[in-house]
């Protein structure tokens, strides 16, 4: 299993090393000037002062060079200086990814606590009234932008209710001046994430409950519960203590994968809510034109993606014992 | 003549051929919902083809002296600056005039809608066959020869799955802004292309491992039969039914992308219209308060399109490959 | 028989045919070998059918495959009508091809299940250009189905149309659309139900006799067999054990493989007692054979010698082959 896994990790150095080239190469095509942007927007500087800056960022380097020097202070933990935040780049990833995975974190909690349940109970009741409206409700959270349903939530919310807010993850002004204390931080920070969480719960639903589901029926069918039942057991301790153990085990296969999605912004949704979170910086620093913060992010988001590939690729390891004999 | 007779029983005369595409077109018949799905999107298209036709006809205005001929060429001709820049006529709710209102621009919504309908569909359609193109030909190079080139192959395919979609396609289309904006959609068919082919690479190639150690594949090879013939006349057909489903399923996936680009401004750009953009009109808080005709209508559209887009796939998918689990 | 097998033209030579299949091991560990065919030599004769026969896993298969050319041999070399074709390169196969033809075992998995009858049968003659498209290319293969007991209006109907017997019909009608000399079929009714088996049976044997074929007929099934060969051959875990006519080999088997496959018949006849021997033991793996003679393991008459040394597969008797070192005695 250990060689397994050390395999797996051997590949990633050579997956990372051919996508980070290729973020930055697309980079490179990005307009903006990185003097500019080094200056600040409209700075007025003298062509000569433009030059030594140049010369100074090391952007009059062949472009492999530019690579390496990048991928060497990468390595090193320096991630550059944002403009926008004006602050070290890796300062800012660190800190605004702690507000996306409230988000997700939360989102997932409700998603599976409603999703086993429903799915099970879908799954039992194949074709009944339960199931077909949640495979329609299904189907309309994955046929649906998620964008548009956070906008017409926040539309049909924006009348009626107060102390639903509509956007931002605090009070602005309770955030310049400071919380009372712990409780009415949180109780603020809580009321803010009731519609993001919402929308992004309905999303992982949609998807979940069907995975559930199918995942049950599948289970059901097989033999061993077949012997089960004809030996008396009562249905519910059929479910329960036989087919519920063993569906579960694909969806903590794919929950294994999510873990690290967990950390990565929903760009869309934290753009429509205006939420403070690493989605979001990503988008900022592409409209800015803000390089290093846009290089770093997009990193951070590769790393996150085959940082959960590898995951699905152990859990199926640990699950199928053959796929590791390759 | 042999001595063995035939069973006349079972197989009188009457009996149609009836080749496995017939027997599948049948199943799906039998799927409501899924025709249902079929007939919605075959409407869809047509409205967005015909709709803004018809504005175009309404607005030629003197018919004196103009051939038949000439009507149709212009009406097919849609001119979309033909509608709108009046601005005394912005922001207007729907009438009779405008049945969906106009937008900022004093331009009809209704032709915007359905003009922009043309836009994201023609870009669900042009990703799905840049994905399925990409996808088999790598599937398929990669299964049929095996060994060494499949190696490779998968492993391409591996790194680029590895990409963050959405931040990559974002950085891409932010680097192509240049692109005039009736051109912006052909960067986002290239950016969703790209990046979505891994799946379907890796379904084409089981398909194409499983059925090469099939026996009729052995029995192509020992009659001697060409390698493109085999591919073509004996894989390929084989194969197609996973095509078609993830063509078809792709393409729902493809509008939302857009959508969501197109809603961050990085997709489809204005004054081309297409419904992400339309929505994007709501990160305008007038806009989203005061005039929900300009961007609810193009989120009910994308709504109805990827529904009818699910259903009629996976209404395909059960018709070629009937499982216990639907 | 006597007198068909004196004046007899040999069409196929297999002469020390190994091949042998590698299997990974792990990492850094060398492959192992799957000895699936193990050094088989015989010969075949114009107008014959040759049964081989053997347990799963005995390599028949594979030589059947190796001898259409559909592997390549490891070691030893195939001469079929006097040319050696074991190392000839695909393109030059493809004339081959028309002279020697397989036919499979699972009727459901050998058919395209895509084509209908008319291209299945039909494609390879107009890869050989033996007809062109058109009324030509459909009235031959109505001619060749008929023949195999099909009808003219199963022409355009699909696989799945047809039951097990109907669809091995069409393989065998694929097979003959070239018009071959050597035909290799390979378990053709082992899939098929008892009372269809006689029928097809009956039908390959009409066709040998209107297109003077010879078969190299692949089967576990001694009753069978027993129905259509002329000469028998015995084999085991890749060796062929024995090899003789097809009464010789009932009446006077040799090896104790043979002999111990033979009792283990179940006789349908309550008058004939017949007592059942099972033969020890299990058989052992293909990768790692037992050294010397491989039956060892499992003969009754096992002595030292049989550990040790690979035996010969000599002609013990006229026509009647056996690879054995104590065959004169048992």
């Amino acid at each position: 299993m250990l060689r397994f896994l050390g395999k797996r990790l051997l590949q990633l150095i050579p997956t990372m090393l051919i996508i980070s080239l290729l973020i930055f190469f697309v980079l490179d095509l990005m307009p903006g000037d990185p003097v500019q942007a080094y200056l600040g927007v409209g700075s007025e500087v003298s062509p000569e002062r433009q030059d030594q800056i140049r010369e100074q960022l090391g952007l009059n380097d062949p472009l492999p060079l530019q690579y390496v020097y990048w991928l060497g202070r990468v390595l090193r933990g320096d991630l550059g200086r944002t403009n926008i935040y004006n602050a070290e780049v890796s300062d800012v990833i660190f800190g605004f990814i702690w507000n996306s995975f409230l988000l997700n974190i939360f989102a997932l909690i409700f998603a599976l606590l409603i999703a086993i349940p429903v799915g099970i109970k879908s799954a039992v009741k194949k074709y009944g009234l339960f199931d077909n409206f949640f495979t329609v409700f299904s189907l309309a959270g994955v046929s649906m932008p998620t964008f548009f349903f956070a906008l017409i939530l926040i539309f049909l919310f924006a009348r009626n209710i107060d102390w639903i807010p509509l956007n931002g993850m605090r009070t602005s002004i309770l955030a310049v001046r400071g919380y009372d204390n712990l409780w009415h931080n949180i109780t603020d920070v809580g009321r803010h994430m009731l519609l993001p969480v919402t929308v992004l719960t309905m999303t992982s639903l949609a998807t979940l409950t069907r995975y559930t589901r199918n995942s049950v029926i599948e289970v059901i069918n097989q033999d061993y519960i077949r012997t089960a039942r004809s030996k008396g057991l009562t249905e519910k301790v059929v479910i329960y203590k036989h087919a519920f153990r063993n569906a579960l085990l694909p969806l903590i296969t794919i929950l294994g994968m999510w873990v690290p999605a967990l950390f990565g912004g929903a760009i869309l949704l934290e753009t429509v809510f205006l939420w403070p979170g690493i989605g979001r910086v990503l988008l900022n620093g592409i409209t800015s034109q803000d390089l290093s913060l846009v290089m770093a992010t997009l990193v951070f988001y590769a790393v996150l993606r085959v940082a959960g590939n590898l995951l699905a690729d152990i859990s199926y390891g640990l699950a199928d014992p053959r796929v590791r004999v390759k | 003549m042999s001595e063995a007779k035939v069973d006349e029983t079972v197989n009188a005369p009457r009996l149609k051929p009836e080749g496995p595409w017939k027997i599948a077109w049948k199943r799906f018949k039998k799927n409501k919902i899924a025709v249902v799905g079929g007939v919605s999107f075959i409407l869809i298209v047509l409205a967005v083809i015909i709709v803004p036709m018809i504005y175009s006809f309404n607005l030629w205005r003197d018919v004196e002296g103009v051939s038949t001929g000439q009507l149709i060429r212009e009406t097919i001709n849609v001119d979309l600056r033909a509608h709108g820049f009046e601005l005394a006529n912005s922001e207007q709710p729907p009438s009779r005039e405008n049945l969906l209102g106009t937008d900022r621009q004093g331009r009809d919504v209704m032709f915007r809608l359905f003009y922009g309908g043309r836009i994201s569909m023609m870009v669900g359609v042009l990703s799905a066959f840049l994905t399925v193109t990409l996808g088999t030909l790598v599937g398929g190079v990669a299964g049929y020869y095996g060994g060494k080139i499949d190696g490779v192959l998968m492993r391409f395919a591996e790194i680029v799955q590895s990409i963050p979609f959405l931040p990559m396609m974002m950085v891409i289309s932010a680097a192509m802004r240049w692109v005039p904006s009736d051109q912006t959609m052909l960067v986002v068919v290239f950016v969703v292309g790209i990046l979505s082919w891994p799946g379907l690479s890796r379904v084409v190639r089981g398909q194409i491992l499983s059925l090469r150690e099939q026996e009729f594949m052995q029995a192509t090879e020992i009659l001697g039969i060409s390698d493109t013939s085999r591919i073509v006349r004996h894989l390929l057909p084989n194969v197609l039914a996973y095509i078609i489903v993830s063509a078809t399923l792709g393409m729902g996936g493809a509008i939302l992308l857009e959508a969501g680009l197109s809603f961050l401004g990085l997709g489809v750009t204005p004054p081309m219209p297409s419904w992400g953009n339309m929505i994007q009109t709501a990160r305008n808080s007038t806009v989203f308060q005061n005039y929900p005709w300009i961007w609810v209508p193009p989120g009910m559209m994308i709504m109805f399109t990827v529904i009818s887009v699910n259903l009629l796939g996976e209404g395909l998918r059960d018709a070629f490959d009937p499982k216990e689990i639907r | 028989m006597r007198e068909k097998l004196d004046n007899r033209e040999p069409i196929l030579e297999v002469r020390n045919v190994k091949k042998y299949f590698p299997v990974s091991a792990g990492l850094f560990k060398k492959p192992f070998q799957v000895k699936a065919v193990d050094d088989v030599s015989f010969t075949m004769y114009k107008g014959e059918t040759l049964g081989l026969v053997g347990e799963s896993g005995c390599g028949k298969s594979t030589l059947g495959r190796t001898i259409v050319r559909l592997y390549e041999p490891t070691d030893g070399e195939i001469i079929f009508k006097g040319n050696d074709i074991s190392h000839l390169s695909s393109h030059k196969l493809k004339y081959l091809r028309q002279q020697m033809q397989l036919i499979f075992q699972d009727p459901y998995s050998s058919l395209n299940p895509r084509m209908n009858v008319n291209s299945i049968v039909g494609e390879a003659m107009l890869t050989h250009k033996l007809v062109k498209k058109g009324h030509d290319y459909e009235d031959k293969v109505v001619e060749i189905i008929e023949k195999c007991g099909l009808a003219a209006y199963h022409v355009n109907r699909y696989p799945h149309q047809f039951s097990g017997g109907q669809r091995q019909r069409i393989g065998v009608a694929r097979a003959l659309a070239l018009n071959p000399d050597f035909i290799v079929a390979d378990e053709p009714v082992s899939a098929l139900d008892v009372s269809v088996q006689s029928q097809v049976l009956n039908m390959m044997n009409s066709l040998k006799d209107e297109f003077g074929l010879s078969y190299l007929f692949i089967s576990h099934d001694l009753s069978v067999v027993k129905h259509i060969s002329d000469r028998i051959g015995v084999m085991y875990l890749g060796s062929l054990v024995e090899l003789s006519g097809k009464d010789d080999l009932y009446f006077n088997p040799l090896h104790p493989y043979t002999k111990a496959l033979l009792a283990a018949i179940p006789e349908p006849d309550p008058r004939k007692i017949k007592k059942m021997e099972a033969i020890k033991g299990e058989i052992p793996s293909n990768i790692n054979t037992p050294s010397g003679c491989k039956f060892h393991t499992r003969c009754p008459y096992m002595k030292d010698r049989c550990k040790e040394e690979v035996p010969e597969f000599r002609e013990l008797e006229k026509d009647h082959f056996v690879a054995c070192h104590f065959a004169e005695e048992i």
